[in-house]
């Protein structure tokens, strides 16, 4: 072997080591962080359940599963169906990624793709209301909504998205800045000569924006749809408050009330959890292969 | 654009307006209004600055609780974010040189932030970090001696931390994106001067990196000051008031103990402390952070 051979295998040694080094914190990492929820799953089948490490369950079981669609105690002592709490869930959730993915969407594209004056300001108030954090709005908020000429707009109303009225009503508005903030850093991305092609041939605003530029936008359309479905799902402090009646709790305010007791083991608890993500994981995984293995994450860059 | 007229970018942004007005002003307005008046049965009485007087009264019950949830809330935020961004920098750093698999470990890596911030999961957080929970089961593993982590101050706030700091995600994917943006070419001048890995870090990746360090340091801190769930839920404040967060004080205040008033004043103090916090990264970041262009 020549000093030269010698060096390159060093050097793939070298690079065979590093490599390793790499695969083993990262394969470590994704084994701490995942490790809980595929516990969680074993869980859930096993009797007894919080006795061991192992995710394998020692004493199998499917007590858990078998009720994991009732609520015991929420409404009746025998409870509604979770199916009902989940559909609760929805009548707030699909209004806000419906209303908050469009209404955003319109104003990023006036921001970035028409010309009139005061355009800065409306770019720095969007930012501005970016940084304000939600917690200093709440309270007047809730003054609004409970006044005696609004509150009859939404409480009580006996019909489906309504009662929740306060959780998405801001949605049509395009409230959520953020999203607006995504949605404006992809416009940027997308070169004007698209836009100007499209005007040559005789096209309108809307046109452009539907026909030229939402084949382009699909990505980041469904990464802000997917990011307002899963903030809006996961909601905790909002229904909190709204809450109405016992029948209307969504899934975050009935999965609490049903901890440990006579009835309901660690498996009851684990199932019942597993059963209350499930949408939230078809939807991701749905939704994915456009958001965390996509260029669309180019978008949330600063 | 041929024939626009002047009023349509106006009429388009109607929406926003009206959402900005309703949504964000009049309530930003309306809440240092109502900090400024008590209100004692049907009647309102405007008493100045005396509910931001009483919040730092040490010697009454309130002031008390508040300073309490102000050096609680601080403790979490100054553990929380810097482990945020260096475990989610860490982890992006790894994933950037080019590994096999990266779709699976980014979802990998996203599904805590997915699942962890959803109700579900953090209410079985509670029996995870039990005297013999699956925590303190893996500890001893190594032999560790189980850790009473709901029942101490301590360990009450480091598993609101963990729970939080584990869904590292989405900062996770801004880093990565912005450190795919950085030229190969810088890297490949390092290593014929002789630079390692590790010098190589610390001397092109994070100085090239800096403008998002700073995006995400700012994201983070405006979103851990008003942390909800995992003090209400995992802890509900305790042991000892050790994790009554000051939104989770305020939420008692204004809505369990109906005192809008007060309520708001603690949550202006909170929108005060979010913005000095906010303008002094940004003024800082003239010493640190480096714009290409």
């Amino acid at each position: 072997m020549t000093n030269v051979d010698i060096r390159l295998r060093n050097n793939r040694i070298k690079r065979n080591i590093r490599k390793s080094i790499q695969y083993g914190i990262i394969i470590l990492i994704a084994f701490v962080m995942l490790y809980p929820l595929l516990w969680i799953i074993g869980a859930s089948f096993n009797a007894s359940a919080n006795e061991s490490f192992w995710f394998w369950p020692s004493d199998f079981t499917l007590i858990g599963w078998k009720d994991s669609l009732k609520a015991p105690g929420w409404g009746s002592p025998e409870g509604y169906s979770l199916l009902r709490a989940l559909w609760n869930t929805m009548q707030y959730t699909i209004p806000h990624v419906v209303f908050g993915t469009v209404s955003t969407l319109l104003t990023a594209y006036v921001i970035t793709r028409m010309h009139f004056k005061g355009k800065k300001l409306f770019f720095a108030l969007i930012i501005g209301t970016l940084l304000m954090p939600n917690t200093i709005f709440r309270i007047p908020m809730y003054a609004f909504w409970t006044s005696p000429g609004i509150a009859p707009l939404w409480d009580g109303v006996d019909a489906p998205f309504l009662p929740y009225l306060p959780l998405w009503a801001g949605s049509i508005f395009a409230v959520n800045s953020f999203s607006v903030f995504m949605f404006i850093q992809f416009f940027r991305t997308i070169p004007r000569d698209l836009d100007e092609a499209a005007y040559m041939d005789g096209a309108n605003k809307f046109q452009v924006l539907w026909y030229v530029l939402m084949p382009v936008l699909k990505p980041i359309v469904i990464t802000v749809a997917l990011l307002l479905f899963i903030a809006e799902f996961n909601d905790y402090q909002g229904p909190l408050i709204y809450a109405g009646t016992v029948e209307t709790m969504p899934l975050s305010l009935v999965l609490p009330s049903l901890g440990l007791d006579s009835t309901n083991t660690y498996a009851h608890v684990y199932a019942r959890s597993i059963v209350g993500v499930m949408l939230l994981i078809i939807v991701f995984f749905a939704a994915q292969r456009y958001f965390v293995g996509n260029d669309a994450d180019s978008a949330i860059k600063g | 654009m041929v024939g626009e007229k002047k009023w349509v970018p106006y009429a388009l942004l109607v929406p926003w307006i009206v959402g900005f007005l309703l949504f964000k002003l009049y309530p930003f307005i309306s809440s240092f209004v109502l900090s400024l008046f008590v209100k004692r049965g049907l009647n309102s009485t405007f008493v100045g600055l005396d509910n931001f007087k009483l919040l730092f009264n040490q010697s009454e019950l309130t002031g008390e609780l508040f300073i309490n949830s102000l050096r609680v809330t601080f403790i979490y935020v100054f553990f929380t974010v810097p482990l945020i961004l260096v475990v989610s920098l860490l982890v992006a750093y790894v994933l950037a040189q080019k590994i096999k698999g990266i779709g699976f470990f980014r979802t990998a890596f996203y599904m805590p932030t997915v699942l962890g911030a959803n109700i579900a999961i953090i209410v079985l957080w509670r029996y995870i970090f039990e005297y013999n929970g699956l925590i303190n089961q893996g500890l001893a593993l190594f032999g560790v001696d189980p850790v009473s982590w709901l029942g101490t101050p301590g360990g009450a706030m480091s598993s609101i931390v963990a729970l939080r700091v584990w869904q590292f995600g989405s900062t996770m994917l801004i880093f990565l994106n912005a450190l795919k943006n950085v030229p190969e070419s810088l890297y490949e001048a390092a290593t014929i001067d002789g630079a390692n890995k590790f010098r190589q870090f610390f001397s092109i990746t994070v100085p090239m990196i800096t403008p998002i360090i700073l995006f995400n340091a700012v994201m983070r801190l405006v979103e851990t000051f008003q942390v909800f769930n995992g003090p209400m839920l995992i802890t509900n404040g305790g042991p000892e008031n050790s994790t009554r967060v000051m939104n989770m004080l305020i939420y008692q205040t204004a809505f369990r103990d109906g005192n809008l008033n007060l309520g708001s004043a603690m949550s202006w103090i909170l929108f005060i402390i979010i913005m000095v916090f906010t303008v002094l990264i940004f003024r800082s970041s003239k010493y640190w952070v480096h714009y290409q262009d």
